[in-house]
């Protein structure tokens, strides 16, 4: 059998440490099935891709990407903008619900010297 | 301050009902002057302090022991911005049973006649939602480039067009500012309030009002990068859903 080479080796440990992490969150409820599966299935063919380098290759052409390291950049990439993206609109609504706590308070802790308005709740 | 009190009395249907919100952002200078001249002529006053890290709430507190019948504050924790300010002051003006609600800028720039002048179409049936035009000829001439920039992008993002986008003295009725529900966070609000107004099919009309420049009227408002900013933020509004 072919020697493991040491990059393999640490990108397998990696990877089931990942899968167990994200699988211990599943587990607890603090991840959703869609997120669970999509991580297990990203390392999954990291790991594929390690033991196998030219499988990579295969799946660039079938896209009709040159090489498998392209593949893997254009992926990057994608995957970043996702990420920006994600982050943008959780930041949005963040600050959206910043906003409506700060508006809810000011109205509940209205300053008033008038009598008949002390009497909002 | 206490100006023309005569009219107090004599403006009583005018002023019945009528709420003016003037949110504030640092504005100690001017504060209290703006808001006891409203209050003078009778109108309810719906200060909102928006996180001023200066003594704004504490002139508007001490401006409030003056008119206690008129002015009311609310005061943001933190600083949320022009359109969370100006949300805060309606939503609390609706609770105090407004008929109409007036928007007021804290920094002097606005006459306290034109309260009466944008609340007219209102009071006449003529509009449920009014903005306050101010004569571009009267501004420098950078401002009034840039707001007449903004009047372009309004129509063009929202396809509606009015004499000043920009305006920070509107009149809406009760009913349409219940309707009206504005989540941007800086100037953007004000072009905001215009899609809003278009989205729910609020009776709009425009008055001619008169703006004071002064030192501090002019630093603050629409100026080339605060265009650009909210030309930025409704092409982004554009994917919002």
């Amino acid at each position: 059998m072919q020697q493991l080479l040491l990059y393999q080796i640490v990108f397998l440990v990696i990877a089931v440490i990942a899968v167990a992490l994200i699988f211990k969150r599943f587990k607890n409820d603090k991840t959703s099935l869609p997120t669970f599966m999509l991580w297990t299935f990203l390392w999954v063919f990291l790991v594929i891709f390690a033991f196998v380098p030219h499988t990579i290759d295969v799946v660039a052409h079938m896209f009709g990407i040159g090489t498998g390291a392209n593949l893997l950049f254009i992926i990057s990439i994608i995957g970043c903008f996702y990420l920006i993206f994600r982050l943008y609109t959780k930041i949005d609504d963040l600050n959206q619900n910043v906003n409506d706590l700060v508006r809810e308070l000011a109205i509940k802790n209205e300053i008033s010297l008038d009598d008949k308005d002390n009497k909002k709740d | 301050m206490t100006e023309e009190p005569s009219k107090t009395m004599t403006k009583d249907e005018n002023t019945k009902g009528v709420y003016v919100v003037v949110p504030a952002y640092n504005e100690e200078k001017t504060v209290s002057e703006v808001i006891e001249k409203i209050a003078s002529r009778g109108y309810n006053v719906v200060l909102v302090n928006d996180g001023s890290a200066d003594n704004t709430l504490e002139c508007a507190k001490k401006s409030q022991k003056k008119y206690p019948k008129h002015i009311t504050i609310v005061s943001h924790y933190i600083n949320r911005g022009l359109g969370a300010a100006l949300k805060t002051g309606m939503e609390d003006a609706l609770t105090h049973n407004a008929k109409y609600i007036v928007t007021f800028d804290a920094d002097g720039q606005h006459e306290v006649n034109d309260i009466c002048k944008v609340c007219q179409p209102l009071h006449e049936g003529k509009a449920e939602a009014v903005i306050g035009a101010r004569p571009f000829e009267d501004m420098p001439k950078s401002k009034s480039f840039a707001n007449s920039m903004m009047n372009l992008l309004t129509r063009i993002f929202y396809r509606v067009k009015v004499r000043d986008s920009q305006s920070g003295l509107r009149a809406f009725s009760a009913n349409a500012a219940s309707k009206i529900d504005v989540v941007s966070q800086g100037y953007g609000v004000s072009s905001e309030f215009i899609k809003e107004i278009k989205l729910n099919n609020i009776k709009l009309d425009e008055v001619t009002i008169t703006t004071i420049y002064t030192p501090e009227t002019q630093a603050k408002g629409t100026n080339a990068i605060v265009g650009f900013k909210i030309m930025m933020k409704m092409f982004l509004d554009l994917f919002r859903f």
